[in-house]
């Protein structure tokens, strides 16, 4: 795969891969700084305001309606953290001008949109409109407090937290719905002046057209674009606890949720790559349906339905997720520690080891099917300095042994659990904490 | 075997071959040069059959909700003890499975060995194995995952929305049954489903990826039974006894959530009989949509500026020979009032008109998605695959989004979003 790369005079890094197997091309302009709680808060509002519209389509409608115009093209804008950096995304996934029927231009139509939303966003006298700061924020802060809808991932992301809170600067669920609530318009003004506008901006192109073709296009629409700002990617860390940490929260569901927080303090490294053991320690621990959490923890145990374990390799955390009844809490958290200890002690067969890889190998190489699997993987170990390929990747993987496997499950500790306890009936909301 | 049969688009440059074997299985191979290749092998059997004979002459009996869905979980078991989801893993496969109202869908997909885990999909689909030991172990697996679906406000809010539509209609229950209707499952009851269903003239086998027809071919011939039993079960039509008006306009829950939910539905019940007419119908009503509930509409822009729906709301219409329905679905503090105001906008719409611009729109919107869904084996190979059930042609469908004309949509307006056929499913924090 050739990845085109070029860095225009104004902060502008393109990357573009030229490929005919898509009917649609995909764009992924991002800018990264270094997040703090504050920070957090503003971009997220800023994310909203953006969709609002721009000087030239200066209302949500109109903005979509242009969108539609050309062929259905939509733009998603989001803000999320990776380690201590906070990114700013803005993607679009467009029809090939082979596909379209007539004479629109829709990639070059949908490139000077982006570079509206992002260079000159719809504002009222010099800011951002008070009365839609007011709705946005009522959203941002609707949109947190709905996250306990899902008990699924609520429970993950809680227990993520737990684990996190001494290393990461991102602010935990209530300090930022506490921070969006304080936040004002001008902060969020200052935050797009002052942070975003001036920064580096990434771009990733991939689809039929020549690298070129798109670079005019983008050299053309962002002529206006400055870049004061070196680019400061803050370095990771992986997460840890000095003290273990249960929290058990009540909600009337009928199911149990789960989630254990371990510390493997592995992440991704471009000077070491324990972080392909790491990965497919996940995979034999609960990654397949083959894994000893599925076989063991559901098939055998008839315990839950879905019990599975998923990594990141920018935190180095290793989370576990289970949905239960609400009286198996210890049968649960036992069983599932049951299966790393087997790990520990080598209980790996050549059969768990074999498919762990294959597995693993075939979630990489579908990747290539993917332009926004492919800008993730590659984006993300770029911005740490990270170099390989997807096909290195899964060479490197081949190269773990058993060994290295069962080493690493012996570093790795319990640090947090989160615990959604169902309880039909009961309304009253009520946090239990115990640390030992 | 049949001679094999071409489907060609130029305007999308795809095409594929279908063909039947002897024991009356449908292959279709849709060659794609992307490094994932997926395979899923359909039956037409889901959660509404829930009541039906083996036969002609006999008469139609009911078995236990969620019968089709636990029939699905207990395929992956083999007489031998293992479970094929090991046996892909060895292959390197990701295997999966899924059951719908309609249909049961066992699928692989994979980057290496897909001889073998083609083989393996066919194998397992056939040889049903049940012990009652291993179907009441299934149980407590099914009965949590009945819970957690429980738990989800959307999916509750969903079903909500068909049980205030429906009055009898099997669509109105849970695909998984539920906790009490699955503990009378038994290992007969099982395989009584499996040996009406699970007959080849009633499945069929998708593949899609950079893959050689005849080695399709040659792998199902091994697997698959040397001649054909033919197909005679019967089921209910059930959309023949279901008023066109909805059973119950509104359905309340409350749950654990932040702020209400709603599910909007306008139940339909006047299906077109001919598969190609359903087509026409569904592309008429997914561009009348568009120019209705899109985000670049006013109705949109109204309710949202005016704080009454969060940005997520989502809009679509369904439809198959025994149901259909448009539903809308978000979250707003005031579902009442959205739905008041969804009336209004759409008899100031009768009053008025529908706009040729908002048309043109909508039909370039339906035109890209259907042009972009080819870029995924995983999307084509399910996609072809509804389109096979439901007796209509794929490739053809960009020719029916374009042959659809203004007067179309001012027609089919004229009958749709009748106010007796809503119901508003929605779901209220808890007090």
């Amino acid at each position: 795969m050739f990845v085109s790369k070029e860095n225009f005079t104004n902060g502008i890094q393109f990357s573009a891969i030229q490929s005919d197997r898509f009917k649609a091309s995909v764009l992924v302009f991002s800018v990264t700084v270094p997040l703090s709680p504050e920070r957090m808060a503003h971009q997220l509002l800023l994310s909203g305001l953006l969709r609002r519209g721009t000087r030239e389509l200066p209302s949500m409608s109109a903005l979509n309606r242009r969108l539609d115009e050309l062929y259905g093209s939509y733009v998603e804008i989001r803000s999320s953290a990776v380690g201590n950096n906070l990114c700013l995304t803005v993607s679009t996934e467009v029809l090939d001008n082979k596909f379209v029927p007539d004479e629109t231009d829709v990639i070059g139509g949908v490139i000077d949109i982006i570079s509206q939303i992002l260079l000159s966003p719809h504002l009222l006298d010099d800011n951002f409109d008070p009365q839609l700061f007011t709705h946005e924020q009522k959203i941002v802060y609707d949109n947190l407090e709905a996250e306990k809808n899902n008990t699924r991932s609520y429970s993950i992301k809680r227990c993520a937290e737990l684990l996190g809170e001494e290393i990461t600067q991102a602010p935990s669920y209530e300090q930022l719905k506490a921070l969006v609530k304080e936040a004002s318009f001008q902060d969020v003004k200052q935050h797009h002046e002052q942070l975003v506008l001036p920064s580096v901006l990434d771009v990733f192109y991939m689809g039929a057209s020549a690298p070129s073709v798109i670079r005019e296009k983008i050299s053309s629409c962002f002529s206006r674009k400055v870049c004061t700002l070196q680019k400061n990617v803050i370095p990771l860390t992986p997460y840890k606890r000095s003290d273990f940490r249960l929290v058990k929260e009540k909600m009337t569901v009928s199911q149990g949720k789960l989630s254990l927080g371990f510390s493997t303090g592995v992440i991704a490294s471009s000077d070491c790559d324990n972080y392909y053991t790491a990965l497919l320690l996940n995979e034999i621990f609960g990654g397949s349906a083959s894994s000893k959490l599925f076989i063991n923890v559901r098939e055998k145990m008839s315990l839950c339905y879905y019990c599975s374990s998923s990594y990141s390799i920018y935190t180095g955390a290793l989370m576990v997720s289970c949905g239960i009844e609400p009286d198996k809490f210890e049968i649960a958290k036992n069983a599932i520690l049951a299966q790393l200890d087997e790990i520990r002690k080598g209980n790996i067969s050549q059969y768990e080891f074999d498919a762990a890889k294959k597995s693993i190998s075939n979630s990489y190489l579908q990747l290539y099917d993917s332009p926004f699997d492919i800008h993730s993987f590659y984006s993300g170990r770029e911005l740490f300095g990270i170099r390989v390929s997807i096909k290195d990747c899964v060479s490197k993987l081949m190269a773990v042994t058993i060994d290295d496997v069962t080493e690493l499950a012996k570093q790795i500790s319990l640090d947090a659990v989160f615990f959604i306890e169902g309880t039909e009936g009961c309304e009253d909301f009520e946090e239990d904490t115990e640390n030992d | 075997m049949t001679d094999r049969k071409v489907f060609k688009s130029a305007l999308l440059g795809e095409s594929y071959e279908r063909m039947t074997l002897p024991c009356g299985l449908d292959i279709y191979v849709f060659k794609k040069d992307l490094t994932t290749t997926y395979a899923i092998l359909g039956v037409k059997y889901g959660s509404v059959h829930s009541r039906f004979a083996a036969s002609q002459e006999e008469e139609l009996k009911a078995v236990p909700d969620g019968v089709a869905h636990f029939l699905e979980h207990k395929l992956f078991m083999n007489e031998d003890g293992s479970d094929s989801f090991e046996r892909f893993s060895e292959y390197g496969a990701d295997a999966n499975a899924y059951t719908s109202f309609n249909k049961t869908a066992y699928l692989f997909s994979c980057t290496e060995n897909f001889e073998e885990s083609l083989g393996e999909l066919l194998r397992f689909v056939t040889h049903p194995y049940f012990t009652a030991e291993s179907v009441n172990s299934e149980k407590g697996i099914i009965a949590e995952e009945i819970k957690m679906y429980d738990d989800n406000p959307s999916d509750r809010c969903f079903y909500g929305m068909l049980e205030g539509m429906y009055e009898n209609h099997s669509i109105r229950k849970n695909i998984c049954g539920s906790v009490a209707s699955i503990s009378e499952i038994t290992p007969d009851i099982l395989y009584r489903c499996y040996n009406t269903f699970y007959n080849p003239e009633n499945m069929v086998l998708v593949v899609c990826g950079n893959i050689d027809t005849d080695t399709v071919i040659r792998i199902a011939e091994r697997e698959m039974p040397s001649s054909r039993s033919p197909f005679l079960a019967k089921t209910d039509n059930e959309n023949i006894s279901e008023a066109p008006s909805a059973f119950c306009g509104y359905v309340e829950q409350k749950m654990q959530v932040s702020k209400p939910i709603f599910n909007i539905g306008f139940k339909d019940t006047n299906i077109p009989a001919l598969p190609s007419d359903r087509q026409k119908k569904d592309a008429v009503m997914a561009i009348l949509d568009e120019m209705i509930f899109s985000r670049a509409g006013r109705l949109y822009e109204h309710l949202f500026e005016n704080g009454l729906i969060s940005p997520n709301m989502s809009y679509g219409y369904t439809i198959s020979a025994t149901s259909a329905y448009n539903s809308i679905a978000g979250e707003s503090d005031d579902p009442k009032k959205v739905l008041s105001e969804i009336f209004d906008y759409i008899d100031k719409l009768k009053a008025q008109g529908l706009s040729y611009d908002d048309f043109l729109r909508g039909k370039r919107v339906m035109y890209a998605e259907f042009v972009k869904s080819f870029d995924s084996t995983e999307n084509i190979a399910n996609n072809l695959l509804s389109f096979i059930f439901e007796e209509s042609e794929i490739l053809s469908y960009a020719d029916i989004i374009e042959s659809v004309t203004f007067e179309d949509v001012i027609k089919i307006f004229e009958k749709a979003f009748d106010p007796t056929s809503v119901s508003l499913s929605v779901i209220l924090p808890l007090e």
